[in-house]
């Protein structure tokens, strides 16, 4: 029966040593020189590439490049510590201290020091006490120039901005604004800006007539374009269709057909933002001050023969070199020659990706030159065609240069490689 | 006799993880024991095929917690030979020794585990005491007390130097002495051996037919361990397999009380032997081809199956971890035994069934 006192030893001696518990958290925890707790950066090395979110396996992290803001998740990130080992900038480092603990999925947001808005702002959802975060800045628009284009309102983290273009007006919910400076970054026309406070009421509405009254700044009666800039051309010679513009634009105002070769504007819609021009992978377009009607919808168009299907003012264009664009003008009531989004829409069969009928396709490496974004590679040794999902934009341009008709739209997996 | 079906699981106080039998009972005997699965199943080898695979390696390390180190290890491992690469000698050394460390935390937390489910929470305590040093010397290499991240398809990101591997060796003597008075507890206690002596018997017959790996087949006397594969740096460090002809719950914790001495061995042999040089070479490209690793983890053996298409995407990933392979034979022990040990034999298989579920 020896055995059963095995353990009085160790029973006695627990009696009388230190507990070798620590009283977390009023003593903190132990942390070494390569503890992984929380990843901080340096905000005024970044450059906005984008590589440690791509690498993020937990996607905690988000870059705007245009806002040139680095964001992270706290609660998705993992501390696996994958983004510090791929900033080419070494801007990112991974700090001993864990980051606290906290109620509520909570983000923070970095910005690159321009203006002397604070670097961190936490960007839960709006805090109840909309004073707690002490706004010493108020969001203000100036009227004069805004094309309510929207975006503002889109970029807004926390849902504070509302834009009706109809109404022309534009609104600001002050309790709910962060004064991160997102929108003032994303404004197309350089109309927002963040002031010191003066008085502003929480809630504000600026119509395009006039400012209210609140508004120090008295705005003038504003005409639809402003300050000489009335409209955006394309031109066909470089223009590949692909539609980028047409998911960028904030008030729908462009349509492509690929089928028929044509992108039209509708003058009326387009608020000449400009956002179609920054998204344009070919440079095609350009905003003008001179030379278009802007009553209507207008169609360019790629191909002699299409033109002459499309309107009846084609004779004049025939004359053209096929490469050369040539607007058509066309008036909006008009039902049949305007494409529309539409009718593309219902033409080809709408899909997450695009997909290869390996059989009749030729390698010939066409689709590769057309694509905007370089997704597509063709390996014509190895006989396979292959495409980057996540590069892909679904523009269509690869379909439309195919000359086997092999590539179509369809719902497929993110990445995968055709073989023959 | 009136047959009883309790239900065990799968939130039960004894294993904080999901699994579930239910235990056909004739009075206090288990006659039949049915398992069901799928609890935490989170599609982890489907998920290989829509990352990218050198990302991917974090995500497999977190197939388990306490076997983190392996996954990821193994994970780079068959990366490696798709690849066709051989990572410098250093690396393979420093790989060794981080395996042997999660080794011994993970046989530390299942004696601590042990001793819990038998109701001796004092050496329960004691047990994690000690575990508790090895933690820490895993986070003063890695800088993560479990999930290392310190892997990398090509070798490893961080290097030990000279100061801290002999400080680790250091600590050995000290915790070895006090783990030997320990066991002297787990194998000799009066107490003790009455909740493990012939409790849960695997025949070395029924160990082969139900394919049991790891400490509990080594504990049936079968000889065989992965490690002698000479994966890393084992090929060049000198040890036996630890073997027990116990058959009984008794004999699976005297293996894994023999491996746990053992690892303080192997790794006091590659701090000898490690050279200097680099830890890493890059790896560039995408992989194209199959491999098929086999790791010993602290629980057994694990088989992981990879294939790579020549994208940035596997083709096919497979895991089969080394609980899946003997919950056979806890299915095999359980009949027969009281239903007051059943906790207990749950245990001595060392389960982890997030690992199996992946």
């Amino acid at each position: 029966m020896a055995g059963i006192f095995k353990f009085t030893k160790f029973a006695l001696r627990n009696l009388f040593t230190k507990p070798a518990t620590r009283a977390y958290p009023s003593v903190p925890a132990r942390q070494t020189p390569r503890t992984r707790g929380a990843v901080q950066v340096n905000i005024d090395d970044c450059i906005f590439c984008g590589l440690c979110n791509r690498r993020c396996p937990a996607d905690a992290i988000s870059v705007d490049r245009a806002a040139k803001s680095w964001s992270i998740k706290r609660m998705s990130c993992v501390q696996c510590g994958n983004c510090v080992l791929n900033c080419p900038k070494k801007c990112l480092t991974m700090e001993g201290a864990y980051s606290a603990p906290a109620c509520e999925k909570r983000s923070e947001l970095f910005r690159k020091k321009e203006s002397p808005i604070p670097a961190v702002h936490t960007l839960a959802p709006a805090p109840t006490d909309g004073k707690a975060i002490a706004p010493d800045r108020v969001l203000v628009i100036d009227m004069t120039s805004c094309v309510l284009c929207g975006l503002c309102a889109r970029r807004c983290p926390t849902g504070a901005l509302s834009v009706d273009r109809k109404a022309g007006i534009w609104t600001v919910d002050r309790a709910a604004c962060l004064q991160c400076g997102n929108c003032v970054n994303g404004c197309p026309k350089k109309s927002l800006a963040l002031v010191p406070e003066n008085g502003h009421p929480q809630v504000e509405t600026y119509t395009r007539s006039a400012a209210p009254a609140t508004s120090e700044k008295t705005e003038t009666p504003i005409t639809a374009q402003p300050k000489g800039e009335i409209g955006i051309t394309v031109d066909l010679s470089t223009c590949i269709l692909c539609g980028l513009c047409v998911r960028r634009c904030p008030t729908s105002a462009i349509a492509v057909d690929r089928k028929a070769g044509t992108w039209s504007i509708n003058r009326q819609s387009c608020v000449v933002c400009g956002n179609c021009l920054d998204v344009c992978h070919k440079h095609s377009l350009s905003k003008t001050t001179e030379g278009i009607d802007t009553s209507g919808i207008q169609v360019y168009a790629k191909t002699v023969e299409l033109k002459a299907e499309a309107t009846s003012a084609a004779p004049a264009a025939k004359s053209e070199p096929v490469v050369e664009a040539t607007p058509v003008e066309t008036a909006p009531q008009l039902p049949a020659p305007a494409p529309s989004s539409e009718a593309s829409a219902t033409d080809a069969p709408v899909g997450n990706g695009i997909a290869i009928d390996m059989d009749t396709c030729v390698l010939c490496g066409l689709c590769v030159k057309k694509c905007p974004t370089s997704a597509i590679t063709v390996d014509r040794a190895a006989k396979s065609w292959s495409i980057d999902r996540e590069g892909c934009v679904l523009c269509g341009s690869c379909i439309t240069a195919c000359p086997k008709k092999s590539l179509s739209e369809a719902e497929i997996p993110l990445l995968k490689t055709y073989t023959k | 006799m009136k047959r009883t079906i309790v239900p065990f699981g799968p939130q039960h106080p004894v294993l904080p993880e999901p699994i579930h039998l239910d235990l056909v009972l004739e009075d206090e005997k288990v006659v039949e024991a049915i398992p069901s699965f799928g609890f935490v199943h989170r599609g982890m080898e489907d998920l290989a095929s829509k990352r990218d695979f050198n990302d991917y390696l974090y995500v497999v390390e977190r197939i388990c917690g306490i076997c983190s180190y392996m996954h990821g290890m193994s994970y780079c491992e068959g990366a490696e030979r798709i690849f066709g690469v051989e990572i410098p000698d250093r690396a393979k050394y420093l790989r060794t020794i981080w395996c042997e460390l999660s080794r011994l935390h993970s046989h530390l937390l299942w004696l601590g585990l042990l001793a819990d489910a038998f109701g001796f929470e004092a050496l329960f305590m004691q047990s994690w005491r000690i575990r508790e040093k090895i933690l820490d010397m895993v986070e003063d290499s890695t800088g993560g007390r479990l999930i290392s991240s310190v892997n990398l398809i090509g070798g490893v990101a961080r290097d030990m130097d000279r100061e801290m591997l002999d400080g680790f060796v250091k600590q050995f003597d000290k915790m070895e002495s006090e783990l030997r008075s320990l066991t002297k507890v787990f194998l000799k206690d009066t107490t003790v051996r009455a909740r493990l002596f012939e409790v849960g018997v695997l025949t070395k017959t029924d160990a082969i037919l139900y394919g049991a790996v790891g400490p509990m087949m080594r504990a049936s006397g079968i000889e065989l361990d992965t490690r002698k594969l000479g994966y890393a740096a084992y090929g060049d460090i000198d040890f036996d397999i630890i073997t027990s002809n116990g058959c009984d719950s008794l004999a699976r914790c005297e293996v894994r009380i023999g491996e746990i001495f053992q690892s303080f061995n192997i790794i006091r042999q590659a701090v000898a032997k490690i050279p200097d040089g680099e830890i890493c070479i890059s790896v560039k490209g995408n992989p194209k081809g199959e491999a098929t690793v086999r790791m010993e983890q602290p629980r057994g053996e694990a088989l992981y199956y990879m294939k790579a298409n020549g994208t940035r995407n596997l083709e096919r990933f497979r895991v089969r971890t080394p609980t899946f392979s003997n919950i056979y034979s806890l299915l095999k022990i359980l009949p027969g035994a009281q239903f007051a040990d059943v906790p207990l034999l749950i245990l001595t298989i060392d389960p982890c069934i997030s690992c199996t579920e992946r």
